[in-house]
């Protein structure tokens, strides 16, 4: 049984990897504020929260921490969702939805002496320190609305999610970490940016959305360099190549009983979308209205991610915004990405190694699409790419998980969802070369396959939001240049 | 769902019908795109365009009267 799991779950990990979901397909890279980056589901770990779920979707990749005067906000034309599936058909039955609105409060300053006095607006983002209690300094308010949707995204019921303690209806999002200067305790400062929601049915979950440290880890430049390491070495032995960058994350934590129906078996994803119609404004105004485009019509879907790394570096270039643009139920039309996977034999070109000889992956297929059999597949099930995570496998507390999760004998993480410490990358670069195939199909797949950059739970908060607070844009810049 | 995708179909029909041309014709992109603000919604889906050729005048005034 358990080399069933582990067999199966390996083939479900067959995903070549390297950044999970960074600027992964043409169009995505010109429109970075709904460039998902990574998603997460798991039982949450915090002690006396085991019977809660928590979902992060993580956006807008690579955030220098000193990336001022505007940061990165995100976009208020935009709707980022977060789908779940809970009767393994392939179409989301809950989905949150998450609308930002900017409020310029167009801060000014009176210039010049008395008698030749203007008021000019400032250029920054603040013009004093920032607390949690203390906003007036703050040129920019960030703010977010949000909704349950049951049934179809688009047609479904909705319902507006409320703060349980105050009933008001919008959030407040935590400008980025600007610095220690205009922000001394940034931690505190976010840390009052977590709420509590009252969802639909009576119960309560929390909620945060700001700026994180970004939780992946990877040799990301050689990587991407034809794999310029030694794939077999030390799997510590070179540092994050993104440990400089944040991202914006959306984070939730919802009891279990509201995410399931019949099955303990859930699948999640997160999508973002922009109007369909957009046109620029050639004289924007220099009112705090500044219309700099129209936008309108349908939505229209332009970010897809579930488990980490398939749009990376499983879909071929030509169907990567085809695929962002995609909904799980129609994922026949990838099959062929997965049936054949083109990650080993670049490997095998590469370093010598053989890859896997087993074609068409029809197991790989099937695993990749319907959860692992006695592990997270549903009860009735269509094939579908999306994150699978069976609720009734126990919490495994921090510093016990595996970082190879499954396959190094965790059943609490990835493939069966997937938490932050999940080492996604070592995971998938060995399930891929064929670990858990027999060496008839797979004689290189016993190495111990590397991106030689770890990753653990040590490197995540044992709380929810769970990842950490984001660099600061100062005073980090010595640090950054001895990088 | 299934009178959305009607609704969607006509609309480009009246596009191409209104610009004289038929299947594979060539429609006007400022009605197209105007239209497409005028129905802003959160529940239709988008009007699939890869049959759709859209022909936009130099005349950017075209769609000043967005920004009023």
């Amino acid at each position: 049984m358990i080399k069933t799991l582990l067999a199966g779950a390996a083939l479900c990990a067959c995903l070549p990897a390297f950044a999970s979901s960074h600027r992964e397909a043409p169009n995505i890279t010109k429109l970075p504020k709904v460039d998902a980056t990574d998603f997460y589901m798991f039982r949450s770990y915090e002690p006396g929260r085991e019977d809660f779920v928590t979902i992060v979707a993580n956006y807008l990749p690579l955030q220098a921490p000193y990336g001022g005067p505007n940061y990165f906000a995100l976009d208020p034309d935009a709707l980022y969702e977060i789908h779940v599936d809970n009767d393994g058909d392939a179409v989301e039955d809950v989905t949150f939805q998450f609308r930002f609105q900017n409020e310029l409060q167009d801060l000014a300053l009176d210039i010049g002496p008395v008698g030749n006095q203007k008021r000019v607006s400032v250029p920054l983002l603040n013009i004093g320190g920032i607390s949690a209690g203390a906003l007036d300094n703050l040129n920019v308010h960030e703010t977010y609305s949000v909704r349950c949707v049951f049934g179809d995204r688009r047609t479904g019921m909705p319902v507006t999610i409320a703060n349980s303690l105050t009933t008001e209806t919008t959030f407040a999002k935590p400008v980025d970490n600007i610095g220690t200067k205009s922000i001394a305790d940034y931690a505190a400062y976010a840390a009052a940016h977590v709420y509590s929601i009252a969802l639909p049915d009576g119960s309560t979950g929390r909620m945060f959305v700001g700026q994180r440290k970004d939780p992946f880890q990877v040799n990301l430049g050689e990587a991407f360099d034809l794999v310029n390491l030694n794939p077999v070495g030390d799997p510590a032995g070179k540092p994050n190549t993104i440990d400089d960058a944040n991202v914006t994350s959306i984070v939730l934590e919802l009891p279990i009983a509201f995410l399931v129906g019949n099955d303990p078996v859930i699948g999640g994803w997160t999508s973002a979308s922009i109007r369909q119609a957009r046109v620029a404004n050639p004289a924007p105004l220099s009112a705090v209205a500044n219309k700099v485009t129209v936008e309108g019509g349908a939505w229209v879907q332009v970010s897809r991610l579930s488990m980490p790394l398939v749009n990376e570096l499983v879909i071929g270039i030509k169907d990567k915004d085809r695929f962002n643009a995609s909904e799980p139920k129609d994922d026949a039309q990838f099959a062929d990405y997965v049936t054949h996977p083109t990650l080993p034999a670049l490997l095998e070109v590469l370093f010598g190694v053989t890859a896997p000889t087993q074609f068409p992956r029809s197991d790989l297929q099937a695993i990749f699409l319907t959860g692992v059999t006695g592990l997270n597949q549903p009860l009735t099930v269509q094939g579908a790419e999306m994150l699978r995570l069976n609720t009734s496998v126990a919490v495994v507390p921090s510093a016990m998980q595996n970082r190879l999760g499954v396959v190094g004998g965790d059943q609490a993480g990835y493939p069966n969802g997937r938490r932050p410490g999940d080492d996604v990358v070592d995971i998938s670069l060995r399930a891929v070369m064929g670990v858990l195939l027999d060496n008839s199909v797979a004689p290189s797949g016993q190495l111990p396959y590397t991106d030689q950059t770890i990753m653990d739970s040590s490197f995540i908060d044992t709380t929810f939001p769970y990842l950490r607070t984001p660099i600061g844009g100062s005073p980090n810049l010595e640090a950054l240049v001895a990088r | 769902m299934k009178r959305i995708h009607i609704l969607a179909a006509s609309f480009v029909l009246l596009l191409a019908a209104a610009c004289g041309g038929g299947g594979g014709g060539t429609a006007s992109g400022v009605s197209f795109v105007k239209g497409q603000i005028a129905r802003t919604s959160e529940t239709t889906d988008p009007v699939q365009i890869n049959d759709l050729n859209l022909a936009f005048p130099d005349d950017t005034a075209q769609f000043d009267s967005l920004f009023q």
